[in-house]
């Protein structure tokens, strides 16, 4: 009866990795492949027979084959599952793959091999791609700088300024700077909803940073509500050149760069 | 001998143009520092360019010894002026939360750093 028990578990064990949708392989301490799941043949379009008793790396090749960090190597020394990402050559196709290895043990808790849990993320890989380009495209929108006049550069802020942002406008300004040999940069933080600490701390960052480029900075765009903040939260701007609108800035840099501007006589 | 390579000292007009070198060693540094404060007071300098457009690693350490060796010019009466510092090392500077001296005169390149000396 109990014997009759198992035999019916067994069955119903092997259709129950037959029929999970992802592929699983088994294979042993030579890394032979012992066993492949419906799913798996399904991937490799193969069929069993062709599959067990084949090295590993003959089927799914990937960077990390005949290497140290092949995963599966990884987890049948030291016991543990490992988890990563990597890129297989399926029949000449090129897939990304996301893997988790598990050292397979037998009843007295030796390791005799190691099984394998394999997902196409090619869907995924391809999503993430498109947010990064997104991502870019915003990050190239949000920090513009324009040449105003010779000399002169500004920068309009629109919107949050958080640390990488922050970053990203410096390595932005900078470079230009090196490029244009601008004198004058002026930040225009009109568009900046709101000022706290980090925000003016990026800010002081920044202005810091052109100073040692030899390039002026010109905080501009400071609203009275925005000024109330900075001198409500105790923010030393002190050494920051700041003016409230960005014409006073720009009236400041011609005074910087010694020059006038006229009225045309009639 | 050997440790101040590719440190080049220029004389035009009373004024002393440093080229540094892309990488500079403590000891190197002190070398430099020793020739240029050396060649200021033989030669009648009134303005210093530190050119660092060639520097392509600046740690706390560099920052604060040329911000020393301002110093020591200044206290000869002597102006100088930090020229071409490049994007990426700014950066770094930043990074490393380097205690910025806004006194010290800073120009983008060589052209600006010279009207700037006169």
């Amino acid at each position: 009866m109990n014997k009759k028990f198992q035999e019916a578990d067994d069955k119903l064990k092997a259709q129950i990795l037959d029929q999970i949708p992802t592929p699983v392989m088994a294979v042993n301490k030579e890394l032979i492949v012992t066993y492949m799941n419906e799913a798996g043949k399904k991937l490799l379009k193969n069929r069993s027979e062709d599959i067990i008793g084949i090295a590993c790396k003959d089927i799914i090749c990937t960077d990390q084959c005949g290497t140290d960090d092949c995963a599966m190597l990884k987890a049948m020394r030291s016991g543990k599952t490992y988890s990563s990402r990597t890129e297989a050559t399926l029949g000449g196709q090129t897939i990304p793959l996301e893997f988790s290895a598990v050292p397979l043990v037998d009843d007295s808790g030796k390791i005799i091999g190691g099984l394998e849990f394999v997902l196409d993320i090619t869907e995924r890989v391809l999503y993430e791609n498109r947010l990064k380009e997104q991502n870019h495209t915003i990050r190239e929108m949000s920090t513009p700088t324009i040449k105003l006049w010779e000399g002169v550069m500004v920068l309009p802020v629109v919107g949050v300024v958080d640390s990488m942002r922050a970053q990203h406008m410096m390595e932005s300004m900078l470079t230009k700077i090196a490029e244009t040999y601008a004198k004058v940069i002026i930040l225009d933080i009109h568009g900046v909803a709101a000022v706290d600490t980090a925000v003016a701390n990026h800010l002081i960052k920044i202005t810091k940073a052109t100073k040692l480029m030899g390039c002026d900075c010109i905080l501009s765009g400071i609203s009275p509500a925005v000024a109330q903040t900075i001198i409500q939260l105790g923010i030393d701007m002190e050494a920051i050149n700041t003016r409230a609108t960005l014409s006073d800035a720009l009236t400041e840099a011609f005074l910087m760069l010694n020059l006038e501007v006229n009225k045309k006589k009639q | 001998m050997g440790e101040d390579y590719n440190t080049s000292i220029t004389v035009i007009k009373n004024n002393l143009i440093v080229a540094l070198p892309a990488e500079m060693t403590d000891s190197c540094i002190q070398n430099i520092e020793k020739m240029i404060t050396e060649k200021a007071y033989q030669k009648n300098i009134h303005g210093v360019l530190l050119n660092f457009s060639m520097v392509t690693v600046m740690d706390t350490y560099t920052y604060r010894a040329f911000e020393y060796i301002t110093r020591v010019f200044s206290l000869m009466g002597i102006q100088t002026i930090w020229v071409g510092l490049s994007p990426g090392v700014v950066f770094g500077l930043i990074d490393l939360d380097v205690a910025i001296n806004t006194r010290i005169k800073m120009a983008v390149n060589l052209e600006i750093g010279l009207t700037l000396l006169n």
